[in-house]
């Protein structure tokens, strides 16, 4: 494959009714990189990231325009277990457990594919990188903390192998240190497993280390992109996000 | 009086089955289903079909059965609910009703209406406990057809990574779809194993009065009494729903007559949804304004 991992051109994604929550938007993700996107509450990011991993069809969401290409297919408005069997994985931005069911069985349910040694084996692999999971198997997931709930349902989409992993605002409701905790794993997964991220995050501190390309995106529109540094270097970015961070 | 017990407990059993189907159905594929009734008499229908009409084998007759009503069950969901996804509860529930009486329908035209005694696979007996305590053998049968289903549903949730699959589902599908989970076949197998189980309930009840399609869809419908006291996404809140239901309408006959028989669970939804809409076991999410 030479294009891109990922290829988005002219996304546009609607809820019904006239008005539009992604306008238009393109973005591309190489295979191996860490892609950021920013934006202000209601700019349209889970909308994004929902479009491009694809709306249930009992969902109002549709995938009104435009095509996204991955691994040099043309995937756009495929189901979402589709892309999940693709290797395009999304976490998404609420409810990324299934809160009555207990951690052992959040990772039980993942449809993992292989023989059983090569499943086991990475479900072996997957729960090293987790220490909390192995002390809380037969803990409800309603019951972990918002982090471990967060580092669980990232969990849960590695079992699937991902090729792309989209996480929708793995830092929600945490404190400082959990954001941490969830970022030192996000490297490590990319580091010990090149998997390709595509990132929505409001902490942008946390999520600049390891990020290698920015979009920011305002009502449904990319106003800005390029290399992270320069995108969270720019003026506007150091206003909007950082300042109110000081 | 331990004959009334016992009659009450072996009517629980049978309500404990019905509202299995009713809460399976809720629960993993978000419907409330009103034609629970009507597929519980489609399901004695096609074992009667199987065993009286054709005279085939026991052990062929079962499979059959269970055949023919998993494959319907499976064929409810891709013809007719599939298409509804993503309408509100409202518009599924009023489909229910029209499968309702297209099942009604089809059982009419082939089997008539009147009501018909099924082959029976040994004589139906008397049994007697201690001095005076009777139930019959057919009682008995649908009391341990409740407990082995009760005791594979268990097993089969807890434990079997699809019945996990199920669970999952069911709490968020769309989070399961994007996990990779195919959730329309998590449908599929809802409704099969709910109209299987209907079908059981069907059968057992049918063996203890007769095989009439008004008088099963009735027993039907009056089991959604026990799935609403346990809250219409609790299996486990359906047993002691059952019991209750089974003791008012054995001790109401027996105090108000033969008619009460028919209005005994529906007073017992009045008052659920009077005093405790969410059900002893249900969230306490209902919330009125
Ligand atoms: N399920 C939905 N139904 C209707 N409109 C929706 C739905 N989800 C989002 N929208 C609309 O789409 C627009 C973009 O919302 P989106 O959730 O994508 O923003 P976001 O950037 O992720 O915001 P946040 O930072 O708050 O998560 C908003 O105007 C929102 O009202
Ligand atoms: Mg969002």
């Amino acid at each position: 494959m030479n294009g891109p991992l990922l290829e988005v051109r002219s996304l546009t994604v609607s809820y019904g009714g006239d008005s539009v929550a992604v306008d238009g938007v393109d973005l591309v993700v190489r295979e191996g990189e860490v892609c950021l996107v920013l934006g202000a509450n209601g700019a349209g990011k889970t909308s994004l990231l929902r479009g491009i991993g694809g709306f249930a069809s009992s969902e109002p969401g549709r995938v009104r325009g435009g095509r996204v290409t991955f691994a040099g297919a043309d995937v756009t408005g495929l189901s979402p277990r589709a892309m999940a069997r693709r290797g395009l994985v999304l976490v998404p931005e609420e409810a990324k457990v299934f809160a009555s069911l207990t951690v052992d069985e959040n990772l039980r349910a993942v449809p993992m594919s292989g023989g059983r040694a090569a499943r086991r084996a990475l479900v072996d692999e997957v729960t090293a990188m987790f220490p909390f999971i192995a002390e809380r198997l037969s803990l409800p997931a309603g019951q972990l903390s918002g982090g471990e709930r967060q580092l669980l349902g990232i969990a849960r989409s590695l079992l699937l192998k991902p090729r792309l992993l989209m996480v929708d605002e793995a830092s929600l409701g945490l404190s400082p240190i959990a954001v941490e905790m969830v970022f030192d794993m996000l490297r490590s997964v990319v580091a010990s497993w090149g998997t390709t991220l595509l990132v929505v995050e409001q902490n942008v501190r946390a999520a600049q280390s390891i990020s290698d390309n920015a979009y920011v995106l305002e009502t449904g529109s990319v106003v800005l992109s390029g290399p992270a540094g320069d995108v969270l270097g720019s003026e506007r970015v150091r206003q909007t996000y950082l300042g109110l961070e000081m | 009086m331990l004959t009334l017990l016992l009659g009450a407990l072996t009517l629980s059993a049978i309500y404990a089955l019905v509202g299995f189907a009713w809460v399976l159905l809720r629960r993993t594929n978000g419907i409330l289903n009103l034609a629970t009734g009507a597929q519980l008499a489609i399901g004695a229908f096609i074992f009667n079909q199987f065993a009286t009409s054709w005279q085939l084998p026991w052990p062929v007759v079962v499979l059959g059965t269970l055949a023919t009503v998993a494959a319907l069950g499976g064929v409810t969901h891709w013809v007719v609910f599939k298409k509804l996804s993503g309408q509100p509860e409202f518009a599924l529930v009023v489909a229910t009703l029209g499968l309702a009486s297209a099942l009604k329908g089809v059982s009419s035209l082939i089997w008539g209406t009147e009501a018909r005694v099924m082959r029976e696979p040994v004589p139906s007996q008397v049994v007697t406990f201690g001095d005076q305590a009777t139930t019959t053998l057919y009682g008995l049968c649908g009391l341990g057809a409740a407990v082995l289903v009760f005791a594979a549903a268990h097993t089969f949730f807890k434990f079997s990574t699809v019945g996990i699959r199920m669970r999952a589902a069911a709490e968020n599908p769309v989070l399961s779809a994007q996990g990779g989970i195919a959730v329309d076949w998590v449908y599929v197998l809802g409704w099969a194993m709910a109209l299987t189980v209907a079908a059981i309930a069907g059968i057992m009840y049918a063996y203890q009065t007769a095989l009439s399609f008004h008088g099963v869809e009735a027993l039907g419908m009056r089991g959604l009494a026990p799935a609403l006291i346990g809250g219409l996404t609790s299996v486990r809140g359906v047993i002691p729903g059952a019991l209750i239901v089974g003791l008012a309408e054995t001790f109401g006959t027996k105090v108000f007559g033969g008619s009460f028989q028919d209005v005994a669970a529906w007073i017992v939804i009045l008052v659920v949804l009077l005093i405790r809409p969410q059900g002893l076991f249900g969230d306490k999410q209902v919330q009125r304004v």
